[in-house]
C-alpha cells in the first residue's frame, strides 16, 4: 500500500466580496455576497515510501492548501487522505507524529530561546528518546552545521541559518515523512544547496518520503524524481520530469559559433530557429538523431569555431503547462 | 508530560529576557496599590466597620487584589488571537500534543513567575508602606490558597473560551477589553460585591465573575464564615466544571473549523 493516499480531495473556500469604498463596507455589514472558491478541486495521487516528489504550480494554484490539508490543519470538503493508512482529520496526533513539516515562511523555533531550547521542547513533545535524538542531532550537524548554531538565540540567526535550524527542528523526531512548502524561500546560492544536499542526504539515509513544494525549478530538477504539477485546483501532470521535458519539448537545441558570419546551414534532422552575425542556433529532435552524429555530420561540411548543446529551458516548459492548463 | 513541565520552565526562562516590561508593570501596580489604600483609608475616616469588615481587613484586601491579579495575568486569549491571525497555529497544531494544555502549561509558567518576580516584591512594599496583610487564620489562608487555584482555573478558561472565538471571527476587536473591564468591576477585585444592594449581590452570585476575585479575597480577610468559605469554593468547582466542559466542545468544533491564514 503507498504511503500517502489522496482521494477526490476538494476543498471550498468562502469568499466574502468586499465592495470598495466606505459605502462598500457599511454595505458588507448588512448584506454580505460570497462566493465559494474551489481551491482544490477533485484531485488523487499516491506516493510510496522513499520517493521525492515535487509539487509545483503556480501562486494560488492549491499547493499549500494541499500539504495543509495533508498534515491535519485544514479539513477537506471532500475527499480523503490517508497517511500512512490513517486519516489526519480523524486522528491528527496519530499522524502528525509521523510528519515533519516546514513552512518557509513560518518557523516553528522560539524567537527569544536559543536554539537549542527548541529543540530541547521538541524531543520531550515527541518523546524523542535520548540516544536517537543524540545521534539525529550529530545527523543534523554533519549536514546542516547546526553546532555552529545551537546556542544563539533565534531571533539573532539570518534567514538562512534560521531555516537551517527548521530543517533540523523538522526531522529530531525521525519522521518517515516530510513536508517542504517552499524551504529555498529567499535564500542565497549557498544555503540553497545545503538545503538541496541535506533533502538528498536524509532520503538516502532515513528512506524519507519527502513532498516538496517550491518555486525554484532548480529544486525540482535537481532534487525530484518525479513531479505533480496543480493549476487551479487541479492535477495536470503527475510523472517524471524527464518523461514530461520529453513529451513538450522533445527538442535540443545545438549552438554553432562561427570565425566569421554564418553560411547557410543545410540539415535534413535540424532546423535554424535563431542567427547572429556569427552563432546560429539548430534545433533537433534527440529521439532521430543523435547529437554525437548531428556534429560529426555538420563538421563535415562547415568549420566552425565552438559549440554548445543546450537543454530545453526548464522554466519554459513549465509556463508552457501553466498557460495550456 | 514531560513537554509541558519543560513549557512551564521555558515561559519562566522567556519572562525574565523582558526585563522593561517587567519594571514597567511592577511600577503601575505599586501605584495602584498605593492608590487603593488611600482609598479605602478616606472611605473609612469615620466609620470602624462597613457590610461587617474594619478598615485593616479592607486594606488587606486591596492589597491582596493586587497580588493575585498578577497571578491571573494570561496569555492564551491574546496568544491564540495573534496566533490565529498570522496563522502560526498551524505549527502548533502539527505537535502530536493538546495544544491548549500546551498554552495552560504556558500560563501556568506565568503565574509562577508572577509569584516570585511580582508578589514577593509588592509584597514587600506593601508591608513596607501600607501594612502587612496577615490572614484571618492558618485555616483561611490555607482555604484562599485553594479558592485562588479555582480562580484561576475560571480565569483561565473564560479566557481561552474568548480566545477561541477566534477561530471563527477573524477579528474580535475590543470584545476581550470589554471581558476585561467587566470582570475587573463585577470581580470585586476593587470594591468588593458586598457593599452593593442585596439584589444586586443575588444577580451577582449566579454569575461567575465574583468567584474569579472575592471569594478568595474575602476568605483571606476572614469576611465569610468556614461554612460560607467552603460552599463558595464549590460554587468555583462547579463554574470550572462548567466552562471546562464549554471548552471540550468549543475546542472540537474549533480544530475542525480551522482556517489558517495565508501561505
Amino acid at each position: 500500500m503507498a504511503l500517502i493516499e489522496v482521494k477526490n480531495l476538494s476543498k471550498e473556500y468562502k469568499v466574502v466580496k468586499k465592495k470598495s469604498g466606505l459605502r462598500g463596507a457599511f454595505a458588507g455589514l448588512l448584506h454580505r455576497e460570497t462566493t465559494i472558491v474551489n481551491a482544490v478541486n477533485d484531485i488523487s495521487f499516491s506516493i510510496d515510501k522513499g520517493e521525492i516528489v515535487g509539487y509545483i504550480g503556480p501562486n494560488g494554484a492549491g499547493k499549500s492548501t494541499t500539504i495543509k490539508m495533508m498534515s491535519g490543519i485544514l479539513a477537506p470538503t471532500k475527499g480523503s487522505i490517508l497517511i500512512n493508512g490513517i486519516s489526519p482529520q480523524k486522528d491528527r496526533q496519530q499522524v502528525v507524529k509521523n510528519l515533519g513539516v516546514v513552512f518557509g515562511q513560518r518557523s516553528q523555533l522560539y524567537w527569544d530561546l536559543r536554539l537549542g531550547e527548541s529543540f530541547e521542547l521538541l524531543k520531550r513533545i515527541y518523546q524523542i528518546p535520548d540516544e536517537t535524538y543524540k545521534s539525529n542531532l550529530a545527523v543534523m550537524n554533519e549536514i546542516l552545521k547546526i553546532n555552529e548554531i545551537i546556542d544563539t538565540p533565534v531571533r539573532q540567526l539570518s534567514l538562512g541559518q534560521r531555516m537551517r535550524g527548521d530543517l533540523a527542528a523538522a526531522i529530531l523526531h525521525s519522521p518517515p515523512i516530510l513536508f517542504l512548502d517552499e524551504p529555498t524561500i529567499g535564500l542565497d546560492v549557498e544555503v540553497k544547496y545545503a538545503i538541496r544536499k541535506f533533502i538528498r542526504d536524509i532520503n538516502l539515509k532515513f528512506q524519507t518520503t519527502i513532498i516538496l513544494t517550491t518555486h525554484d525549478l532548480d529544486d525540482i530538477q535537481q532534487l525530484c524524481d518525479r513531479i505533480i504539477i496543480i493549476n487551479h485546483g487541479r492535477i495536470v501532470e503527475d510523472g517524471s520530469l524527464h518523461e514530461l521535458i520529453k513529451r513538450i519539448s522533445p527538442y535540443r537545441q545545438l549552438v554553432l559559433e562561427f570565425y566569421d558570419e554564418v553560411p547557410e546551414i543545410k540539415h535534413e534532422k535540424a532546423k535554424v530557429i535563431k542567427q547572429e552575425i556569427s552563432r546560429v542556433w539548430l534545433q533537433f529532435d534527440n529521439t532521430k538523431i543523435t547529437a554525437a552524429d548531428l556534429i560529426s555530420d555538420l563538421s563535415v561540411n562547415y568549420t566552425f569555431k565552438d559549440l554548445s548543446l543546450e537543454e530545453p529551458n526548464i522554466d519554459e516548459i513549465i509556463r508552457e503547462v501553466y498557460s495550456k492548463t | 508530560m514531560k513537554a509541558y513541565f519543560y513549557m512551564v520552565k521555558i515561559r519562566m526562562q522567556l519572562s525574565l529576557t523582558y526585563r522593561f516590561e517587567f519594571i514597567t508593570s511592577i511600577f503601575v501596580q505599586i501605584v495602584i496599590l498605593i492608590a487603593n489604600s488611600f482609598l479605602w483609608r478616606v472611605l473609612y475616616a469615620n466609620k470602624t466597620t462597613v457590610s461587617g469588615v474594619n478598615m485593616k481587613q479592607m486594606l488587606t484586601y486591596s492589597i491582596m487584589s493586587v497580588l493575585i491579579s498578577c497571578i491571573f495575568y494570561y496569555d492564551v486569549e491574546n496568544g491564540l488571537r495573534s496566533r490565529i491571525r498570522r496563522g502560526d497555529i498551524a505549527i502548533d497544531i502539527l505537535k502530536p500534543i493538546n495544544i491548549f494544555a500546551m498554552y495552560f502549561f504556558n500560563d501556568v509558567g506565568n503565574a509562577l513567575n508572577a509569584v516570585i518576580q511580582r508578589i514577593l516584591p509588592l509584597l514587600l512594599i506593601a508591608a513596607l508602606f501600607i501594612q502587612l496583610p496577615l490572614p484571618a487564620s492558618p485555616t483561611h489562608l490555607l482555604l484562599f490558597m485553594v479558592s485562588t487555584a479555582f480562580s484561576f482555573l475560571i480565569m483561565w478558561l473564560m479566557g481561552v473560551l474568548f480566545g477561541m472565538i477566534n477561530f471563527w471571527v477573524i477579528n474580535l476587536g475590543p470584545l476581550g477589553n470589554i471581558k476585561e473591564m467587566i470582570i475587573r468591576l463585577l470581580s470585586g477585585s476593587i470594591i468588593p460585591v458586598w457593599f452593593f444592594p442585596v439584589w444586586i449581590q443575588k444577580v451577582f452570585s449566579f454569575l461567575p465573575f465574583i468567584y474569579t476575585y472575592q471569594q478568595p479575597l474575602g476568605i483571606y480577610v476572614g469576611k465569610f464564615t468556614m461554612g460560607e468559605a467552603l460552599f463558595g469554593i464549590e460554587i468555583q468547582l462547579m463554574w470550572v466544571l462548567i466552562l471546562y466542559g464549554g471548552y471540550r466542545i468549543m475546542k472540537n468544533r474549533a480544530l475542525k473549523n480551522v482556517l489558517i491564514q495565508g501561505g
